[in-house]
């Protein structure tokens, strides 16, 4: 198993430069600039950030209930099923982050990590819209959002 | 890589339900349908053939660590070391109450859990519904066994004790199309003959009603309520259940019925002097 990266140490206020540089290149108001900064925070030794999670299904649920992983960072589950995934976030220069995802909604749908495994159980509850936020390194970096759906009757 | 997922799910509280099964069981059993029951639960082939697949493991593990067993619920009838299983296809009376025991196949000692199980063994590991619109508790506080709600699937999950997922498997839960009774007969569990069954003034007969699908019995105690024709020649006792014990009170015939919603299902029984 990869080590997950770490953020360069750097001077406090300098961090918190970097940190807002960050911030900003996740928000659609700078979308524009995101290039711009991220150069900017990369020649500036802020080292490297957040770029993208990847969900990846392990194991479906039979048939008929379904599970599916849509662009854009959108799953959809049938209630009552359980699928199981890989869910990884990497930063800028592609290494593995340390990654943490929380159900906003867990009577809905929720995620649960699986013992002795990497993988986690995404679990349908209920059916309704919520949504899996995906931290890297303790910062809330994205979010998918989920779909609960009526499971087919058996 | 490391991945981290924070659990949902709050310790639970231990149950205090085998105690009140125990105080439930010295109140309702009848010791002959006990030995004809314990008999029926350890005999071979119990309600029916089995078809494929391991007898105790009739619920698949998705993950592979281990087996999930329906099991009788822990009453005056069967306990965990008494567990039979009623039938192959996995599928599970809708209002009906059910057990389920995991056994841990990577664990030593094997882990077993279950609704009752938890306070029994003092394991820390659980089994809980996804959906709870199709499987719930029968009580509050998710103690005691499962209820069958509604038709449809739902995966069991079995979380140890930090709330992580250890495997799972899918249920299904089939609404009834018919009821069918059964009795003990030499120590089996056999359907009841059309003629009707002949009893000896005195005797008990075991009674028992099980949920069908189209002519596949489904698993679970159902909640039946039990008439007698003439109660002065055939007396139920023992209604908690989906068992009934008739007992022969005088010489005469009585038909016994089972009804469950809009399923019944009847015996004639003779009594004979």
């Amino acid at each position: 198993m990869n080590r997950p990266t770490q953020t360069r140490r750097l001077l406090p206020p300098f961090n918190a430069l970097c940190n807002i540089m960050k911030q900003a290149t996740r928000m659609q108001p700078f979308a524009a600039i995101a290039p711009l900064l991220a150069c900017a925070m990369a020649t500036s030794g802020c080292g490297p950030w957040y770029d993208d999670t990847d969900v990846s299904l392990v194991r479906r649920p039979p048939a008929p209930l379904t599970a599916s992983v849509d662009a854009p960072k959108s799953i959809q589950i049938s209630a009552g099923a359980v699928a199981t995934a890989t869910i990884r976030s990497r930063n800028t220069k592609g290494q593995p982050m340390r990654t943490r995802v929380e159900s906003r909604d867990r009577d809905i749908a929720d995620v649960i990590g699986i013992a002795q495994s990497d993988a986690v159980a995404i679990v349908g509850k209920r059916v309704g819209n919520t949504s899996f936020d995906v931290y890297a390194d303790d910062d809330r970096v994205d979010a998918f959002a989920v779909f609960v759906l009526e499971p087919p009757k058996p | 890589m490391i991945v981290e997922v924070h659990s949902s799910r709050a310790p639970r509280r231990r149950s205090a339900m085998p105690l009140f099964f125990l105080k439930r069981s010295a109140a309702v059993a009848a010791p002959a349908a006990v030995a004809a029951l314990l008999a029926a639960c350890t005999s071979g082939d119990v309600f029916g053939p089995y078809r494929g697949g391991d007898r105790e493991g009739n619920l698949q593990s998705e993950l592979g660590r281990g087996r999930f067993t329906l099991i009788c619920q822990t009453d005056d009838l069967c306990d965990a070391s008494n567990h039979f299983t009623l039938s192959s296809n996995r599928s599970i009376a809708a209002q009906s109450s059910f057990d389920v025991r995991y056994e841990r196949l990577d664990a030593t000692p094997v882990v077993t859990v279950g609704a009752d199980a938890n306070a029994r063994y003092g394991t820390a590991l659980t089994i809980d519904a996804a959906s709870e619109r199709v499987v719930t508790r029968a009580f509050d506080r998710g103690a005691g066994p499962f209820r069958a709600v509604d038709p449809g699937l739902t995966a069991l999950l079995v979380y140890d004790g930090t709330g992580m997922v250890i495997d799972y498997a899918m249920a299904r839960v089939a609404q009834p199309t018919s009821l069918a009774l059964y009795t003990s007969m030499s120590g089996a569990m056999t359907p009841v003959p059309t003629p009707g069954i002949v009893v000896r003034e005195g005797q008990r007969r075991a009674v028992r009603a099980v949920a069908q699908e189209n002519k596949e019995v489904l698993f679970g105690y159902l909640p039946v309520e039990w008439s007698s024709t003439n109660p002065d020649v055939i007396a139920i006792d023992n209604t908690a259940t989906a068992l009934a014990v008739v007992v022969a009170q005088a010489p005469g015939t009585a038909t016994v019925q089972a009804r469950f919603g809009q399923l019944t299902a009847s015996v004639r029984l003779e009594v004979s002097p």
